[in-house]
């Protein structure tokens, strides 16, 4: 299976995740999921924007405009209440499954 | 028409710039403000990414090229970044437009289709009753419905009955010959 196949399924996760610690921009936020994986994956720029718009729409986060040092404005996205929430029931749900597919693939591989 | 500047980026072509923002740009069902807000993020994430690959050492058209391609299809990046926007409040809004729309047409066709046969039928009365008139062929509108009398009232009671899919010439728009004495 694909790498990116995995990590697909856990952008929400990963993109909540790399927030967790103050607010970044689009390109930051890939930028941080790459180096906090020690470069192993690197999230879908085609599917980044439409996950944090789609987290945006359910107030998960608060997207603002800042100045860059470029020229062109920065959306900076930053977590409100409700995505702290809701990185703390992903995180729940990861190691559960996480765990299981552990225990799973575990099984396989002393088979 | 997207913006792709001012900026300071080394791509040295805008106009793959300009196809790509404007592909995105024409699968957007959004209003201008928010799609020129979309548009501005592409832009500058796509600034950020050929800065990046320069600094690498890519050729900034190679560069903005590959900038282009991570973020795939622009028709696709379009479509997903519509559905991700488009919240049950969106949803509620377009289905109530397209309501008012149809109601509005219906009603409007309706009012149309009637007055152009009323029309119709009344030009049609008058234009016999004045042949018969005028030529003396002795010709002349009979009409049956009660109350109704002279010319117009004739017209207006041909109009009536057609609505009304009574038959024309035997129960309002009757023609006949003039008794002569």
């Amino acid at each position: 299976m694909a790498r990116s196949e995995l990590v697909k399924g856990t952008l929400t996760l990963l993109v909540l995740s790399v927030l967790e610690n103050g607010e970044l921009y689009g390109y930051e936020i890939a930028q941080r999921i790459r180096q906090r994986s020690g470069e192993v994956f690197a999230p879908s720029e085609g599917a980044l924007y439409p996950t944090l718009h789609r987290l945006e729409r359910e107030g998960a986060l608060q997207a603002s405009w800042g100045p860059s040092e470029r020229g062109p404005r920065r959306r900076y996205y930053a977590l409100t209440a409700h995505g702290r929430s809701l990185l703390a029931n992903a995180r729940i749900e990861w190691r559960t499954i996480s765990a299981g597919v552990a225990g799973v693939v575990g099984t396989l591989t002393d088979a | 028409m997207p913006d792709v500047g001012p900026r300071t980026s080394p791509s040295p072509d805008w106009s793959q710039r300009y196809h790509f923002l404007s592909a995105i740009e024409t699968r957007l069902p959004l209003p201008v403000d928010e799609r020129r807000e979309v548009l501005e993020e592409i832009g500058s994430h796509l600034d950020d990414v050929v800065d990046d690959l320069v600094a690498r050492g890519w050729d900034a058209g190679a560069a903005e090229r590959r900038a282009q391609a991570r973020l795939g299809p622009p028709d696709l990046l379009a479509d997903e970044l519509a559905r991700a926007r488009r919240s049950p409040r969106h949803l509620l809004e377009a289905a109530g437009v397209s309501l008012r729309v149809a109601v509005s047409t219906g009603i409007s066709g309706l009012i149309v289709g009637y007055a152009a046969v009323f029309v119709t039928a009344f030009a049609a009365a008058m234009a016999l009753q004045m042949i018969g008139a005028v030529t003396g062929t002795g010709w002349k509108l009979q009409c049956t419905l009660p109350g109704r009398r002279g010319c117009v009232g004739n017209a207006v009671s041909s109009g009536i009955g057609l609505l009304r899919h009574d038959e024309l010439p035997r129960q309002c728009l009757g023609l006949g010959r003039r008794r002569r004495n």
